[in-house]
């Protein structure tokens, strides 16, 4: 195991505090630097409710959250977050700046960052992301995949360690949504980045490194998604996966494991060629 | 949609666009204070003189300019012609119980209407060629002076400046709350006045609601983007002061005094 980045300990919320029923309820889990974690679970599990935990919107009833060891808490908040990108569900309600690039230097602003110094992220940002030569568009010029870019932009111009997507590709035409994560998968290689994704697309989860399933307000399973994938019901599984299941369900002898859809595809085509 | 963002910016390349926002802010502030103490016809037609040649160096129709001025153009006349019912002067023309025309009472109604219409036609002229963003700016730099009074200018210029770039959002919003309506059989702008407005609001409702809810969402994302208030931060927009705004402000200025000038000599 490496270090631990994010560390949540015994999390424990409800919104209607003279309410028994907890939203969450003794949650724990840890997140290791460059590790991309994949929060899954149906409508009312909590998913959303642990994001906005996760940066610090809402407060624990009990519990804590340590970010790279430091717990999170009133005092703490403001310099983690400079370290911390959070990316919510609908892009045109977090576009803030009136271009483009005045959008991703807004956090730079409230970091206080000289301007020579904002040029540069900016540029470097909007490089990475391929919306270089969007720079000077208002937001009603673009499209929804390019306000996303435009918001990960934001977040990379920061250099944060860590970025949460919170329902953040669920707007997105499937074309768009895979050049995204495209992207992310690029934006992880580097090894330092954590990342947590909360969503309950599964072509989406089956990126990531680790899933955990959230069930209730509670977690019932936590894996790679190899492992929670073929044993999971509760959850709709990734397209490659129900199709392994129908298969199977016809007749046709499968691996009995979970395949990514190039593993699925790869292995049909023999399965094809031998028959 | 667009009829209601009149003097809205239009992008175009002329030397107006070009200019500072705050040579233009200032420009427009002297002149206005300069309008208002005008009272004679010479200085009249020179500013008229004036609004023209900003009318064409901004290198918009001047056709845009009048539409801007429609909607208050009944608000002008009205106004002008109470002064001119209700004025005594040296020669009158005709009386009748309270109503008098007289010489004076239509020179001063004259006026009132030039006054009207040209500080009209200048304060359009700054938001034609410049940037919503870049006013905020240029605004926010000139009221800081009042930082010192405890009046929040950097709060209220990104609150400005939030309010501008959701202004096309909240369009888009009600043309699409208004299509929704109609195709359940709603009708606008028919009927009587009182049920015009009734049929406005199924409109008004959802777009308040959902503007409410925008509101908290953009909230949350400054919050957790690192925005604090009371905090100081840089600023990537730069505000660059050039030669030419220098110069600008130069003409502006010998043109006032000339102005002055003819105010008083031809009195």
């Amino acid at each position: 195991m490496g270090d631990a980045v994010i560390e949540v300990k015994d999390l424990s919320f409800r919104y209607n505090k003279s309410e028994e029923k907890a939203v969450l309820s003794s949650l724990s889990f840890t997140v290791n630097k460059g590790e991309w974690i994949a929060i899954v679970g149906p409508n009312g599990s909590g998913k959303s409710t642990l994001a906005n935990l996760l940066c610090g919107l809402l407060k624990p009833d009990q519990g804590t959250i340590y970010i790279k060891g430091k717990p999170l808490n009133d005092e703490t908040i403001w310099e983690i977050r400079e370290k911390m990108g959070v990316i919510f569900q609908n892009p045109d309600h977090q576009f803030i700046g009136t271009t483009v690039q005045d959008d991703v230097a807004f956090s730079l602003e409230n970091m206080n960052l000289p301007y020579e110094e904002m040029q540069r992220r900016v540029d470097r940002a909007l490089r990475q992301v391929g919306m270089a030569e969007y720079r000077e568009k208002d937001p009603s010029y673009l499209s929804g995949g390019q306000k996303r870019r435009v918001s990960i932009a934001g977040i990379l111009a920061m250099e944060p360690e860590i970025i949460i997507f919170d329902e953040a590709f669920t707007m997105l035409d499937p074309k768009s949504r895979r050049e995204l994560f495209s992207l992310l998968k690029e934006m992880q290689a580097s090894g330092q980045l954590t990342m947590v994704s909360i969503t309950h697309d599964m072509e989406e989860a089956a990126l990531a490194d680790r899933i955990i399933v959230l069930n209730k307000g509670k977690i019932s399973r936590i894996g790679t998604p190899g492992e929670v994938f073929p044993e999971t019901t509760e959850l709709l599984a990734p397209f490659s996966e129900r199709l392994r299941r129908l298969l199977i369900q016809k007749g046709r002898r499968l691996p009995d494991k979970y395949m990514t859809e190039t593993e699925l595809i790869e292995w049909l085509w023999k399965y094809n060629f031998t028959t | 949609m667009n009829y209601l963002l009149l003097g809205r910016y239009i992008p175009v390349t002329s030397i107006l666009h070009k200019l500072d926002p705050r040579t233009k802010l200032i420009s427009a502030v002297l002149f206005i204070i300069l309008i208002v103490n005008v009272n004679n016809g010479a200085a009249f037609l020179a500013l008229w003189g004036i609004a023209f040649l900003v009318m064409y160096i901004s290198r918009i129709p001047p056709r845009v300019y009048f539409r801007g001025i429609k909607p208050i153009l009944w608000f002008i006349i009205l106004t002008a012609i109470l002064q001119m019912l209700f004025t005594t002067g040296t020669k009158t023309f005709f009386q009748w119980r309270m109503i008098t025309i007289s010489d004076y009472g239509i020179e001063r109604g004259l006026f009132i209407f030039f006054r009207f219409t040209l500080i009209t036609l200048l304060s359009i002229a700054v938001t034609l060629t410049t940037k919503p963003i870049d006013l905020t700016d240029g605004l926010s730099f000139l009221l800081k002076p009042f930082q010192y009074l405890k009046v929040p200018v950097n709060e209220l210029s990104i609150t400005l400046a939030i309010a501008f770039r959701f202004i096309p959002n909240l369009l888009d919003e009600t043309q699409k709350v208004m299509d929704a309506q109609r195709i359940r059989g709603n009708e606008f702008g028919v009927g009587s006045p009182l049920q015009q407005m009734k049929a406005l609001v199924p409109v008004f409702l959802p777009i308040f609601a959902s503007t409410l809810q925008r509101s908290e969402e953009l909230a949350n994302v400054m919050d957790v983007r690192g925005f604090r208030a009371d905090q100081k931060r840089s600023s990537f927009r730069q505000l660059q002061w050039k030669k030419m705004d220098t110069l600008s402000l130069c003409i502006v200025i010998v043109f006032i005094i000339w102005i002055r000038w003819l105010n008083i000599h031809f009195n």
